[in-house]
C-alpha cells in the first residue's frame, strides 16, 4: 500500500492514561475505561468518574460491534503523514452498545473501500488491524452482513 | 436581568484586515494601529486605556500593550480561558463586567492574527489527540463536519440552510468593499460544483484565513453617553457550553449542539443570555453569527431559538431571509468569516456594533438590538447583545 507518507500519530499519550487501550489493541482486544465504583463506562480516558467521582479506574473488554452514530468523508488532506493519496476517506463515529454508548472513532475495515459512505444508525462491526505507517494496530470498522463480516 | 444590563457599551472599533502572511509588521504591530484607530473612533486618549482582554491564546498581554501604548495604569488584564474562537464574545463580557464594576474605566478588547506568527489556524492539528489522529482526523473542520452530519441526517436540517448562509453572505459581501467576496458574486451553481473539502462541507462552507487585527473600546454607560450619541450598550453576555461539552471525543450528551444549547440539567449559554437581557430571539434585529464553517453557525442560531430545529429550520434559512436590508433575520452583514475576512471572528463584533450605529453597508432599518454570537462547537463559547439606548432605557 502507498497510503501513508510518514509514520501515523498513534499510540499513547504522553501521560500515558490511554496506555491500557493501546496495549488492549495489540493483543486483540478493545478495552475502554470503566469505573470500579458505580460502573459507568466513560471515553477517552480521565482519572475521576464523572459520575460518583470514584478514582478507582477498571479497564473491561467491549464487544467491537456498534451502530454509525455521525461519520465523515475527508477530501483534503489535513493530515500529511497520509500523502496525499490517502483522499478521499471515510471515518465513523460509532457508538458501542456494550459500553454504555461510548462512542470510538475508527476508519473502513481493510476489504471495505475506504470511502464509502456510511448511514446513520448503520451495523457495523470492528475489526483490530494493522495498517501501513501505524506502530499500533487501529480499530477500524465494516459493515455487518457484508463479505467482511461474514468472513470473520 | 442581570446586573450587567446597560451598564457599559462600546464606543470605538476598529477592523484592518489584510491577505493572509502579508499583514504589515507582524500582530503586535497590526493590534498596536487597530487599538489606537479605536481609541480614535471613541475619542478617548490612549493613555485612558487602563484594561485589555483577548481570547484563544498570544503573547500580547495587558503589560505588554500598556507599556507600548505609554497608559497611566493598568487595572485590569484578563484572557478568556479556553474554547479558542469560541471566547470572543466572552472577551467582550470579561471587558463589560470589568468597566461595570468599577473595576477598570476603558478596556480594549483585541484580537490580531499573522500569518507568518502564528501558521495556519485550518491546520492546527495539535488540538486534536491520537484518539482523533489515528483515524485521519486532524483539523477543525471535519470535528465539525461530524456534528453537522448528525445535523443534517438526524435532525433533517436541510442542507440547502448552510448554503443560505453562504450566500447571503456573498451578497452583503458585494456591498463591503475589502470583503474577500466583495466583486465575487457567488450563485447557487457555483457554491455546488465547488470541491468538497470534508463532506458534508464545500470549499464555500469554510473560513477564510488573513491577517488583520481588530479592537473595540468599552467603557461604563455614563462615559458612554459623554462620548457619542449612538454607544452599543451592552444589554447581556454569556459563556460556558454544557457540562463536558466537545472534551470527551465526540462523547459528550449534547452533540449536535453548537454548545450554546441546555446541558443535561437545562440553562444553556442561549438561554442565560437571554433571561439576563430581558428579551428573547424574536427581539433580536440582527445578527453577526461566527462560521469557522456553515454548519455550526446554522447550530448555533438553532441553538438560541433564531431558526427552528430540524426540518423547518429551512424556512427561516433562505438567501431572501438572511440578506439585509429586507431579510426578516439578516445575518453576517459584513460578509462574514466567510465572505468577508476572519480574524478569529473579531471582525464580526465590530459590524454588530455598526449595526447599532446605523452605518454597516448592509444596514438594517431601525436596529435596536444586535447579537454577536461566538466560535460554535468549540469546548467553551459566548455570545452577546448589543442594544441602543431605547433598548436599556
Ligand atoms: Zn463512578
Amino acid at each position: 500500500m502507498t497510503e501513508v507518507s510518514g509514520e501515523l500519530p498513534c499510540g499513547p499519550a504522553d501521560d500515558g492514561l490511554d496506555r491500557p487501550h493501546w496495549e488492549g489493541l495489540r493483543e486483540g482486544r478493545l478495552l475502554l475505561q470503566r469505573c470500579g465504583r458505580c460502573r459507568t463506562w466513560r471515553w477517552t480516558p480521565r482519572l475521576l468518574c464523572p459520575g460518583c467521582r470514584s478514582f478507582d479506574v477498571r479497564w473491561e473488554d467491549v464487544e467491537p460491534r456498534g451502530r454509525v452514530f455521525s461519520w465523515i468523508r475527508t477530501h483534503h488532506p489535513y493530515l500529511v503523514e497520509l500523502g496525499p493519496d490517502a483522499v478521499p476517506y471515510t471515518t465513523v463515529l460509532v457508538e458501542l452498545p456494550g459500553a454504555g454508548g461510548s462512542r470510538v472513532l475508527g476508519r473502513a475495515a481493510a476489504g471495505v473501500d475506504p470511502a464509502r459512505g456510511f448511514r446513520i444508525g448503520e451495523e457495523v462491526v470492528g475489526r483490530i488491524e494493522d495498517v501501513p505507517g501505524a506502530a499500533w494496530p487501529l480499530l477500524r470498522w465494516a459493515p455487518v452482513g457484508t463479505q467482511q463480516d461474514v468472513a470473520a | 436581568m442581570s446586573g450587567l444590563r446597560g451598564a457599559a457599551a462600546v464606543v470605538g472599533v476598529a477592523d484592518h484586515f489584510h491577505p493572509r502572511g502579508q499583514g504589515p509588521g507582524g500582530e503586535r504591530r497590526m493590534v498596536l494601529e487597530a487599538v489606537l484607530d479605536a481609541c480614535a473612533d471613541a475619542g478617548v486618549e490612549p493613555r485612558e486605556v487602563d484594561g485589555f482582554v483577548s481570547y484563544a491564546g498570544g503573547d500580547l498581554t495587558g503589560p505588554v500593550l500598556g507599556t507600548e501604548l505609554g497608559i497611566d495604569e493598568l487595572r485590569w488584564s484578563s484572557m478568556v480561558w479556553g474554547g479558542g474562537g469560541g471566547g470572543a464574545a466572552a472577551a467582550i463580557g470579561q471587558a463589560a463586567a470589568a468597566v461595570a464594576t468599577g473595576q477598570a474605566e476603558c478596556v480594549v478588547v483585541f484580537r490580531g492574527m499573522a500569518q507568518a506568527d502564528i501558521g495556519r489556524l485550518g491546520y492546527a492539528k495539535y488540538h486534536f489527540d491520537q484518539h482523533y489522529l489515528a483515524h485521519g482526523v486532524a483539523a477543525p473542520a471535519q470535528v465539525c463536519a461530524l456534528r453537522t452530519q448528525r445535523m443534517l441526517e438526524v435532525d433533517g436540517v436541510p442542507a440547502e440552510a448552510m448554503r443560505a448562509l453562504v450566500l447571503a453572505a456573498y451578497a452583503h459581501a458585494q456591498r463591503t468593499p475589502g470583503a474577500v467576496g466583495h466583486g465575487r458574486p457567488l450563485d447557487v451553481e457555483t457554491y455546488e460544483a465547488s470541491r468538497l473539502i470534508v463532506e458534508p462541507f464545500h470549499l464555500f462552507d469554510c473560513s477564510r484565513e488573513n491577517d488583520g487585527a481588530v479592537a473595540l473600546v468599552v467603557v461604563p454607560a455614563e462615559r458612554a453617553r459623554a462620548l457619542r450619541p449612538d454607544p452599543a450598550y451592552v444589554v447581556a453576555a454569556a459563556q460556558g457550553a454544557p457540562g463536558g461539552y466537545a472534551g470527551t471525543t465526540e462523547n459528550d450528551t449534547p452533540y449536535v449542539t453548537a454548545g450554546f444549547g441546555p446541558g443535561a440539567r437545562g440553562g444553556g449559554v442561549a438561554a442565560r443570555l437571554w433571561a439576563a437581557a430581558g428579551l428573547g430571539p424574536a427581539d433580536v434585529d440582527v445578527v453577526q453569527v461566527y462560521e469557522n464553517f456553515s454548519g455550526p453557525a446554522v447550530a448555533s442560531l438553532i441553538d438560541h431559538g433564531l431558526v427552528p430545529p430540524g426540518p423547518a429550520a429551512g424556512e427561516v434559512m433562505t438567501v431572501e431571509q438572511l440578506t439585509a436590508p429586507g431579510g426578516r433575520l439578516p445575518v453576517n452583514t459584513n460578509g462574514g468569516n466567510i465572505a468577508g475576512s476572519f480574524v478569529n471572528g473579531m471582525g464580526l463584533a465590530v459590524e454588530a456594533v455598526r449595526q447599532i450605529r446605523g452605518t454597516s453597508t448592509n444596514q438594517v432599518d431601525d436596529v435596536r438590538t444586535s447579537l454577536f454570537i461566538g466560535g460554535p462547537m468549540a469546548p467553551m463559547v459566548s455570545s452577546v447583545l448589543f442594544g441602543t439606548a431605547e433598548v436599556i432605557a
